[in-house]
């Protein structure tokens, strides 16, 4: 009797109280909503400034002021770069700094409101653009360290031809000035007709590296290059056991061939010396104006080998990792396409190509024997 | 005539060296380790000339490092590197391991002549002391540490030269040393010098 008298007079109370929680609660539920919208707003805004913080940090401060925050302060360096701006010397503020070995960030904020349950909404906002600012910064070292070693990798692997280019042409001064006589006349000539074939697959080599990318296409003539003869020539070049199967040639300049082919049976080649005894073999079909060229060896499967065409991924210590990506680059501007893959005999090339138009005062294609060693 | 091997896998150099060497001296040349081992082996080479970018590896200096080792080891021929291989880690290895000289390449031919001249003449010199009894012994140091450890270095290689000339004779080598055979031993004990690794080195 008495409980029920006592929940008659706290009738309205009950009714009250839950109406002021319901209140909090739909409030609470907006205020938390609109933070998320801060937060989207700001990881959106860090895309679109391609997370660059030198242009995302001055659009910050515009999305904080709707979640409790009246202007955020910060130094930031990070490699050759200082963000500075400073904040305000009255105001109470939130700051947070870390040092790392190639950056450091110091990030503040100025609350609207620094106590209550505000303190929620703009903690969350602020743990949010430190993490942006944080990750922009390692994205940004991580791109920089790995094209400043890409870099060195290219020059090295340039250096190398430019220098052996250069040390021929001091050479090539010094015996014109010495020249004496008919029989040496004949020497030094037979010396440039030695010389004159590898040169140009050296200069062939610089300028296809250098080239990478680059839409320009090349001018010059083509000429009809037997494609089963060609990795016949490289498979004897390289000392590797196998043959060469089937017909099938390819109207175009010759060297962009070399360097496809030279390239995948290099790679097998460079296998070998890991894996002795294994055979490489190539089988070349004409279909319809598409020449198929299958390679393979007859070796391990190859770990990661998707990764194969990636520019300067390699497996191997002193290897750039350019050369099958140049090879795969030069067959699709040629309309053609270019895969590997780990099968049950062992890593298969597949290289398909338009035979291309052949026209009657095509060159045939001499052997590569300016090549060998 | 003296018979220079000539190791550069840059063919079109090669011939270029080649052309400018061929009237001097007679010229065995190689593209790779394999060739040059075997034109070592088959020819009295006396003279090398090495690029260390050597296949399969052209980028880095361990092919040419190897061989450069080899042939000391070996042959006790002078050695010139010319190589475009500019790392210091690479000079430094060379000429720890007793290079004659470290060209990089671009070098004038001139200063290559030079090099070639001086190394003959570095080993005739060298040829004629060691038949009046002198050798030339040469080790590093650090300068920093004292007298002491040079001192050691000096004496391990003093003693180990003669025990190689001696085919670990200890007798002959104490003798040749001015010490006592007890000293002697004391001191193949104290370095660690066995006759199975004087022999396989020699």
């Amino acid at each position: 009797m008495l409980t029920l008298k006592l929940l008659q007079s706290m009738y309205l109370f009950v009714i009250v109280a839950g109406a002021v929680a319901l209140v909090i609660l739909f409030y609470l539920r907006y205020l938390t909503n609109r933070a998320f919208k801060v937060q989207l707003r700001m990881v959106d805004a860090n895309k679109e400034c391609n997370y660059d913080i030198a242009l995302f940090l001055p659009r910050v401060n515009d999305l904080v002021r709707v979640a409790e925050i009246e202007e955020i302060f910060y130094e930031i360096s990070y490699g050759e770069s200082t963000l500075s701006k400073p904040g305000p010397e009255k105001k109470r503020t939130i700051m947070r700094k870390i040092t790392r070995p190639d950056y450091s960030i110091g990030l503040g904020i100025v609350p609207i409101s620094p106590r209550g349950y505000q303190k929620y909404i703009y903690m969350i906002i602020f743990e949010t653009l430190f993490l942006l600012i944080e990750m922009d910064i390692l994205m940004k070292i991580k791109v920089a360290n790995e094209a400043l070693y890409n870099f060195s990798k290219l020059q090295a692997f340039l250096l190398h031809d430019v220098k052996n280019v250069t040390q021929f042409i001091k050479g090539l001064i010094y015996n014109i000035g010495r020249i004496s006589g008919p029989e040496r006349e004949h020497r030094f000539i037979e010396s440039l007709k030695e010389s004159a074939p590898a040169l140009s697959v050296r200069t062939d080599k610089i300028l296809s590296t250098l080239e990478i990318g680059s839409e320009k296409d090349e001018e010059g003539d083509g000429q009809e290059v037997d494609i089963a003869r060609l990795t016949k020539d490289l498979f004897a070049l390289y000392d590797i056991k196998g043959e060469a199967t089937g017909r099938g040639t390819i109207f175009t300049q010759k060297h962009k061939m070399v360097t496809v082919f030279d390239n995948i049976i290099k790679n097998i080649r460079e296998k070998s010396a890991r894996e002795p005894g294994i055979e490489c073999f190539a089988f070349v079909r004409d279909e319809t104006g598409i020449i198929t060229v299958i390679i393979y060896d007859t070796g391990s499967p190859i770990k990661n080998i998707e990764r194969m065409f990636e520019p300067f991924y390699t497996t191997k210590e002193s290897g750039l990792g350019i050369g099958l990506f140049q090879a795969r680059h030069i067959v699709k501007k040629l309309g053609g396409n270019m895969t590997v893959a780990n099968t049950d005999r062992g890593v298969e090339f597949t290289v398909s190509l338009p035979r291309g138009i052949i026209s009657d005062n095509a060159e045939p294609a001499s052997q590569i024997g300016a090549y060998a060693h | 005539m003296e018979t220079i091997l000539l190791t550069e896998d840059d063919v079109a150099l090669r011939a270029q060296i080649r052309f400018a060497l061929e009237e001097r001296f007679q010229i065995a040349e190689a593209g790779n380790v394999a060739k040059s081992l075997n034109l070592l082996n088959s020819q009295n080479i006396t003279l090398a000339i090495l690029d260390l970018g050597l296949p399969p590896h052209e980028n880095t200096p361990e092919e040419g490092l190897r061989l450069l080792h080899y042939i000391l080891e070996n042959f006790g021929i002078k050695v010139i590197i010319l190589t475009g291989q500019k790392t210091e880690s690479a000079a430094l290895e060379s000429i720890k391991s007793g290079a004659f000289d470290y060209l990089v390449k671009p070098v004038s031919m001139e200063q290559l002549m030079f090099s070639i001249d001086r190394a003959i003449l570095f080993r005739d010199t060298e040829e004629k002391l060691s038949k009046q009894g002198m050798a030339k012994i040469s080790f590093g140091i650090e300068v920093g540490k004292g007298l002491q450890p040079a001192r050691e270095e000096a004496e391990k290689n003093i003693i180990l030269k003669v025990l190689k000339d001696t085919n670990f004779n200890v007798y002959k080598s104490a003798k040749l040393l001015g010490v006592k055979r007890e000293s002697l031993y004391y001191f193949i004990k104290k370095f660690g010098f066995k006759r199975e690794d004087i022999d396989a080195d020699s």
